[in-house]
């Protein structure tokens, strides 16, 4: 009896994910036009490599791989928690307009042709579109998930309008500069990145937030009326879950521009195979969906190179059929039990 | 010992009033029944009951201290709510399901320990869901689904027992073997109980004490055996109810 209680099988799961994050990192390290082989890597990374070797990891690969794996890490713990806020398990990081926000923000630094403020203005239209949900979702006090979801459904429409807007009145030459970022695009990733503290100090802090609020994430899933019965304040947790999920998303879309499926799919995923306790849930979407961004981003890169393909297509190519299997499986599996 | 007292408590939903001035006192080991037609407001009042909607006046007391000067916490520690609805979209297993009920006993930080889980499988077995520990809650039939709340509610262990139709969906064994429990429970262990039920021979039954809702604010509380007679009957339902008295309980039928 006891034993089937035993927490080991998540755990187990954890750890296997954990292998399979570090697997993707060397094979995104070895895989291009100039193929390394472990032992080159390990030798690079240790600063003995060629310099050519040396360039290839520190300047390109390596930074690249950093921004897509704290990107998808940052991406699905958003999107796990915007499913629970608004109690609904097809919600996404973008449901609520923070991409959309963003993406005008980039647009008009792409349509100017400033470049170097891509970044900072796509921040920028995130937090606005942030602030505009919640002060127009807040209203007047009667704050709840089906007002919060339509202001947010409603919003990102709004800046969809004004995406495609800025796109037909943009000239030819930014345009497919416009259409990746749009699909998301981490070749800008660079060197820079890797010393900048920002994705694993909100990745980390996102997740240790998630980690503590993890038991009442699991009962708040249990509708609103059932939480409250069970001790928990509704409204100041709403108020959380929504400014950490934006402000995960925000940065997220300001790295990567906006990659779909992974925070809609890898918490959903992580539900069917693992176990429906938050506190599991929050890290193991995070390896997952840091995963599948890396192994997404490196075939992007890789497959019909020197073309290189939008991440957001192969997320899509390779998220879709495994959701929908393992969406089939775990009915079945759990008819048996 | 008064566990839950109403001091001049005014309800409505809508613009429906529920009741006026209402002043109850449940004692530790009563078991009181809310009784009235659908719509008068009996599910309204118990959520008032438990602070999950606000009255438009007066005043609710847990042991002496105000409802609205408890953390929803604190209260959820007292006092636990049977609701008749549940809303199950995420993936669950029973077992995770009851251990929900130990929420309000566990500080922030910490994890279910294996005291917990004993306590929530005890309360498997008491609604005999043993067998269904693993199973997702949304594969349940409607009686093992309640059962599987009854359990969350035992589980939770509150002195204070708000139950919403708790003989909903389940057959006569289930109805008369958990009211039986969780009656003996309260009565034995001085903890207090307020129902809402449709069924007269159930009231008769088990409560001491009942709140009759007839609408626009009319109320009658008291004692049981003082309540339910014939003429209170026509009033409530808005049709005639014989009472046939027999050796155990009397019994109720619908004309």
């Amino acid at each position: 009896m006891r034993k089937r209680f035993s927490i080991t099988h998540p755990f187990y799961l954890l750890i296997l994910l954990g292998i399979i994050s570090i697997s993707c990192f060397i094979f995104a390290l070895s895989v291009g036009s100039l193929s390394l082989t472990f032992s080159q890597i390990i030798q690079t990374l240790q600063g003995n490599g060629g310099a050519v070797a040396q360039s290839v990891i520190f300047d390109l690969r390596l930074p690249r791989a950093y921004v897509a794996f704290f990107t998808g890490g940052l991406l699905a713990l958003a999107g796990m928690l915007m499913q629970v806020l608004l109690r609904n398990p097809l919600a996404d990081p973008y449901i609520l307009g923070v991409s959309g926000g963003a993406s005008v923000g980039a647009m008009l630094a792409i349509s100017l042709g400033i470049s170097s403020w891509i970044a900072g203005s796509a921040f920028v239209g995130a937090l606005l579109s942030i602030l505009l949900v919640f002060g127009l979702a807040h209203g007047r006090g009667n704050w709840n998930p089906s007002r919060l979801l339509l202001t947010g459904v409603v919003i990102a429409s709004g800046w969809g309008a004004i995406i495609n807007f800025i796109l037909s009145l943009s000239p030819e030459r930014p345009l497919k500069g416009m259409l990746f970022w749009l699909m998301g695009d981490l070749s800008h990733a660079h060197s820079e990145q890797l010393t900048n503290p920002i994705l694993p100090v909100i990745l980390i802090s996102g997740l240790f937030i998630s980690f503590i609020l993890g038991r009442s994430l699991n009962i708040l899933s249990r509708g609103e009326m059932q939480a409250s019965v069970l001790g928990i304040s509704i409204k100041p947790l709403r108020l959380t879950l929504f400014l950490l999920a934006s402000a995960l998303t925000a940065v997220a879309v300001t790295k990567a521009g906006s990659i779909g499926f992974v925070g809609l799919i890898v918490p959903h995923m992580m539900r069917l195979i693992m176990s429906s306790d938050h506190r599991w849930l929050a890290p193991a979407s995070v390896l997952a969906g840091g995963s599948l961004l890396l192994l997404s981003d490196t075939l992007a890169r890789t497959i019909i190179a020197p073309v290189q393909l939008p991440v957001g297509v192969i997320t899509a190519f390779i998220g879709v059929p495994m959701f929908l299997y393992l969406l089939n499986r775990g009915y079945h599996q759990k008819d048996e039990t | 010992m008064s566990l839950l007292h109403t001091e001049k408590l005014q309800v409505s939903i809508g613009n429906t009033r529920v009741c006026n001035d209402l002043n109850i006192e449940c004692q530790a080991g009563e078991v009181w029944g809310i009784l009235g037609r659908n719509g008068k407001g009996k599910t309204t009042l118990l959520h008032t009951l438990a602070g999950l909607l606000e009255a438009d006046s007066g005043e609710i007391f847990i042991k002496q201290n105000n409802l609205n000067d408890l953390s929803r916490k604190k209260i959820a520690q007292q006092l636990g709510v049977l609701l008749q609805h549940h809303d199950d979209i995420f993936p669950s297993s029973v077992i995770e399901t009851v251990l929900t009920g130990r929420h309000p006993h566990i500080n922030q930080w910490q994890w279910e320990s294996n005291a917990d889980r004993e306590i929530a499988c005890r309360a498997l077995d008491t609604v005999q869901l043993s067998d269904l520990t693993q199973r997702p809650v949304n594969q349940l039939s409607g009686g093992e689904r309640q059962r599987v709340s009854i359990a969350t509610l035992i589980t939770q262990n509150p002195n204070i027992m708000l139950m919403d139709e708790p003989n909903s969906h389940l057959d006569l064994k289930y109805q008369i073997q958990l009211l039986d429990y969780m009656c003996n429970d309260a009565r034995e262990n001085n903890k207090s109980i307020l129902m809402t039920l449709h069924d007269l021979n159930l009231t008769v039954r088990y409560c001491d004490k009942l709140i009759l809702l007839l609408g626009d604010g009319k109320v009658l509380a008291g004692k049981t055996s003082d309540l339910l007679q014939e003429d209170n009957l026509q009033l409530l339902y808005d049709y005639p109810i014989q009472r046939i008295d027999t050796e155990n309980y009397p019994l109720f039928i619908a004309l």
